[in-house]
Parts: C-alpha cells; structure tokens; sequence
C-alpha cells in the first residue's frame, strides 16, 4: 500500500507523490528518464534559458517527458529581482505546460540564498496573475507566513543551501514553518540523501523537491528510488506518532515475573 | 509535362554516396518526398550504361510526374527522351545546345556569378543553377559564392534558380533567408538513410517561406503606414534595399527580413519546438507569433526548458 501517496493537494492538482524531482545535471537523459521513474515523482522542475540559436538542435530533455503524466513547475532561476521573476513566469508559461511556477530569486552568489524582499513581492504579483505560485525561501517562519499571504500555493523553505548536501541545518525552524502553514510545506534544497528526506517529512513537511542528490549521486537511479522510500518512511513516521525522547532507559519487558532480582546497584538512580 | 516555375525541390543523383543501394530505389524516395525534378549525373560508367540508367530514371520520372533532366551530355538526354538538359560553364554553349534540343526541351545552366546568369537569361535558359553557396565535396575544390550571390541572384533574375552546393536541412533556412525560393541537393538526400524525409524538411522549408511571402505582401500596406508614422527608426539604406531591420537577439546584434516572431522563428529554424518568445520585455503567446510585426531594434528573446531544480 503506497500510504505515502495519499492525496496532497497543491493549486486544484491532488498529486500522487510527495516527492519533486529537479531535472538538472544528470549524467545523461536517459539516466534522467530512469531517475524520474525510480523516483516516482510527478512534478518536476525545469529552468528558463535562451536558446543558443548557432547550435539549433531538438531539446532532448521534454522529448523525456512526451506522454507522461506529469506536472511542469518551471523555476525563475537567473532571476534578481521580482521583474526579471516575473518575467520568467510568463515565458515560462507560454510553453503551455500550466501555471505552476516556483519563484527563485537568488541574491547572494555564493550561498545562492533566496532575496525574501523581491521574492515576496514576485510571489503577490505572480498569484494575483493567475499563476501557482511556490516560492522558494530561507527557513524563515515569519517570511514563510508572509508569503502565504501573498498567495503563494505552497511555500518551499530551504533545508541548507542548494546543492550543499548539508541537510535540515534548523529542524526547529523547519517544525515552526510547518506548525504555522496553512498552505503545504515543501523543503527544498540542502538535502543531501533518503535520511535527510525522511528527516523533512517526520518533521511534518508535506513534500521535499531535490535535485543535485539524486543526479550527483553515484548511481542517480538508485538514489531517486532510495529518495522515494525515505520520503514514504518519514510521512508514515510523522502519522504514527514518535515516541517522546527521554533521558534514561526504559526496558520493553515488565520487570514482573523475572527470574532473578532487579539490580538495585549502590548509588543507582531510581526513577 | 510539369512547368519548371511550379518546380522547387530538384535533387541530383550520386552513386557515390549510396553504395549498397540501387539507383532507382534512392531516386523514388527522393520523389516520394517531394523532389520535383531528378537530374542524371554520371561521368563515370560507358556510353551503354549511362544510357540504361537514363532510361531507368525516365521511366521513374514518368511515372510520378517529375522532370527528367540529363547533365552535360546533349545526346543522351535526346536518346532517352528526357525533358531537359543541364550545362555547366564549360561545356556546350547554350545557342549550340538549343538548336541541337530545339524549343521542346529545357535548358539550365550552371552559374557561379551574376554575369553568368545574367548571359544565360538572356541567352534563354529555362533556369539557373546558383552556387555552390557552401563548400561541397560534390565539387571540390570549387570556391563557395556564400548567399551573398543568392540575394543577388534573387533580385536580378526573372528565371528560376535553384541554390545548390552544401544545401541541406541545416543550411537551407539561410539560403531561403538570402532570397532563395527553390533548392537542389545531392548528397544531403541521396547520402541520407532516409531520401523522403529530407526532401519533406526542405520541402517544408520552402514552403512556410513561400507563405510568409504571401502573407508579406499582403501586409505590405500596413507596413507603409508604420514608416510614414515616423514612430520607427529607418534601417540605413542598404539594409533597407533588402528589407532587413537590426535587431537584438537573444542578446545579440541581427538583421534580418523577418516581419514577424513566427517568421524570425522560421528563419531561426524553431519552428516546431518547444519555445517561448519574449518580445521587449513582454512574452508573445505561441498563437499570435504570426501577428506581431518586428519593428528595428526590438529585443526578442527566445528561451526554452532546460534541466533544473
């Protein structure tokens, strides 16, 4: 029983997984065609570039796609301002592939950290567009509940940087977001293996999107079907309930009926 | 008999580049995807085998509708009933080679300059050929005249002329953008595993041309009233004399004749994939690509999905 794929919702579409897969950086399209498939995923993000018109040639990456049932949720990558996010969206959509955007406005070189500023101010004009608007932020709770009052369809805090691989740097942010969303909770970027997505999920997000750790992995194939498990074990975990994490021991028999006395060491510590 | 104007598509056999196949199996691809004259192009094999072959491409040609032509060799074209023959600079002179053909069958000649096809106008050939515009291992050695002689070739001549040398799917879009309406190829069909399908993509090439021409002068009009507005920048004469305008392409310095997105697309060979266009600033819906003009110095952009996260 597929559990973990019961239904969430994001801009009208129930989507039957909870796991997004960027489509950046693959060894090949092939690989890329069999990650998506190991991975189950069914949005996948792309970025907007111009072609280069000396080198015409067919795009191999959609022709991945043809046929498939699958959501586009084109980024605004490259952008550094709300205007140039925008105008990305609009591109993006005359590709004729929906509506979904995920606002990417990037300031910081090194750290490619998402502009809260701008990225507010794209996420209000795109939604008020039409768009489905995800944007992509920092672990921020207060911008996360700002963004969804600018419409944003689901919001998408960052584990760690992208493409670091340093996992949920802030679980206790991450929590916080969650605990205040009304709208789905997407971590993005940072996360750097299936412990790291089953991490997201027990915290109670809604849905992770990674791309570099299953196209840098070793073997992107199997890391995309490792992804999906720990994306379906975190979700399950969060439904059934951890147990409280406390200081001592606590043995999983009664002590009643033992054969031989309980230790009762000098100086032991009663409970 | 097929007119030559109604002729756009003219492939030319080459053995050399099919071994393993046979003749008349390549040819009949050819025409089965669009070629509309088949020329016999042999100097190598004996009288009696030229002329089998000639008869072979006549019966072919015959039955699908196509021209039949022969080149350099006068006689032959006349032994096996063909419908023209083909002459290159330095072969029979056209006068002789007419009163030997007569009135009934075509002449065309082979051109590498505008005098030379100018004199072969005048002189009554039925159509020029115009080339070879890129280097091409058909004729080695032989120095490319560029499309810089096909824009000439497309202003000065009444007769039709077909480009050739190096014309392939790749190339063909910059050979229709310098003024070319009709191509002729050897190897990039006769080479290619599949004749038909590069016949169909040259042949649609020349045709979305053909209906951009149409719809330009329609539109002729519309464009005058848009210059004597005074509310565009004049290109500098010589562009003007040719119809291009400058633009700023995906970042980067153009001219081109384009009038419209969908025409710029066309010209850029992006019709039919996958691409978004943005035109100052604003992205154009696939559907109005054909409506909205270009005017110099507009920014267009055209971007597409790559991978990302």
């Amino acid at each position: 029983m597929n559990t973990a794929y019961s239904p969430l919702k994001i801009g009208g579409i129930t989507l039957r997984s909870r796991l997004f897969l960027g489509t950046g950086r693959y060894p090949s399209p092939a690989v890329m065609r069999e990650a998506l498939e190991a991975s189950g995923a069914q949005v996948v993000t792309f970025a907007v570039r111009r072609i280069d018109l000396d080198v015409v040639e067919d795009d191999p990456l959609l022709g991945q796609m043809e046929g498939k049932d699958l959501v586009c949720l084109p980024n605004t990558s490259g952008a550094s301002t709300a205007d140039e996010a925008v105008r990305i969206a609009r591109l993006a959509r005359e590709a004729g592939l929906g509506n979904w955007v995920k606002v990417e406005i990037s300031g910081h070189p090194r750290l490619l950290l998402p502009d809260p500023v701008e990225t507010l101010r794209a996420t209000e004009r795109l939604a008020r567009e039409g768009f489905t608007v995800l944007p992509y932020t920092s672990d921020d709770p207060m911008q996360a509940l700002r963004l969804e009052e600018a419409g944003a369809a689901a919001v998408m805090p960052g584990g760690s940087p992208i493409g670091t691989g340093l996992g949920i740097l802030n679980p206790y942010q991450i929590g916080w977001i969650v605990e205040n969303a009304r709208v789905p909770v997407i971590v993005d970027a940072g996360l750097g293996s299936a412990s790291d997505a089953a991490t997201a999920m027990e915290l109670g997000a809604d849905g992770i999107l990674v791309n570099t750790p299953v196209a840098k992995a070793r073997d992107p194939v199997g890391m995309a079907a490792a992804m999906r498990l720990g994306v379906e074990a975190g979700w399950l975990s969060r439904r059934a309930g951890r147990i409280p994490q406390r200081a001592y021991a606590s043995a999983s028999s009664d002590e009643a009926g033992g054969l031989f006395a309980a230790p009762t060491a000098a100086g032991g510590l009663q409970p | 008999m097929r007119a030559i104007e109604d002729c756009k598509l003219y492939v030319i056999t080459g053995e050399t580049y099919h071994p393993g196949r046979p003749l008349v199996e390549v040819m009949e691809a050819a025409i089965a995807g669009g070629a509309d004259i088949v020329q016999l192009r042999d100097k190598e094999g004996t009288p009696e085998a030229r002329l089998a072959k000639a008869k072979m491409l006549r019966a072919l040609t015959r039955r699908h509708g196509v021209l039949f032509i022969v080149n350099d060799d006068v006689e032959l074209a006349l032994a096996a009933d063909a419908d023209g023959v083909h002459l290159g600079q330095d072969d029979m002179p056209l006068e002789e080679a007419r009163r030997r053909v007569g009135k009934g069958m075509l002449i065309g000649i082979s051109t590498h300059e505008l005098s030379h096809a100018l004199k072969a106008e005048r002189e009554g050939a039925d159509y020029v050929g115009v080339g070879p515009v890129f280097p091409t291992a058909t004729k080695p050695g032989r120095r490319a005249v560029t499309t810089a002689y096909v824009a000439e070739a497309a202003s000065q001549l009444r007769i039709p002329f077909f480009a050739i040398g190096g014309i392939s799917p790749a190339t063909a879009e910059e050979v229709l953008a310098a003024g070319a309406r009709r191509l002729c190829a050897v190897s990039a069909v006769v080479g290619h595993a599949d004749p038909a399908a590069v016949c169909v993509t040259l042949k649609r090439s020349i045709e979305r041309w053909e209906a951009e021409d149409a719809r330009r002068r329609t539109n002729r009009g519309t464009a005058t009233i848009t210059a004597l507005n005074g509310d565009v920048a004049a290109p500098n004469a010589a562009d003007q004399a040719v119809g291009r305008i400058p633009l700023l392409l995906n970042g980067k310095k153009a001219w081109s004749e384009a009038v419209t997105i969908g025409a710029l697309a066309g010209e850029l060979g992006l019709a039919g994939r996958r691409v978004m266009a943005e035109l100052n600033g604003e992205a154009v819906p696939r559907a109005d690509w054909d409506a909205v003009r270009l005017r110099p110095d507009d920014r267009v952009e055209f971007v597409q999905f790559v991978g990302g996260g």
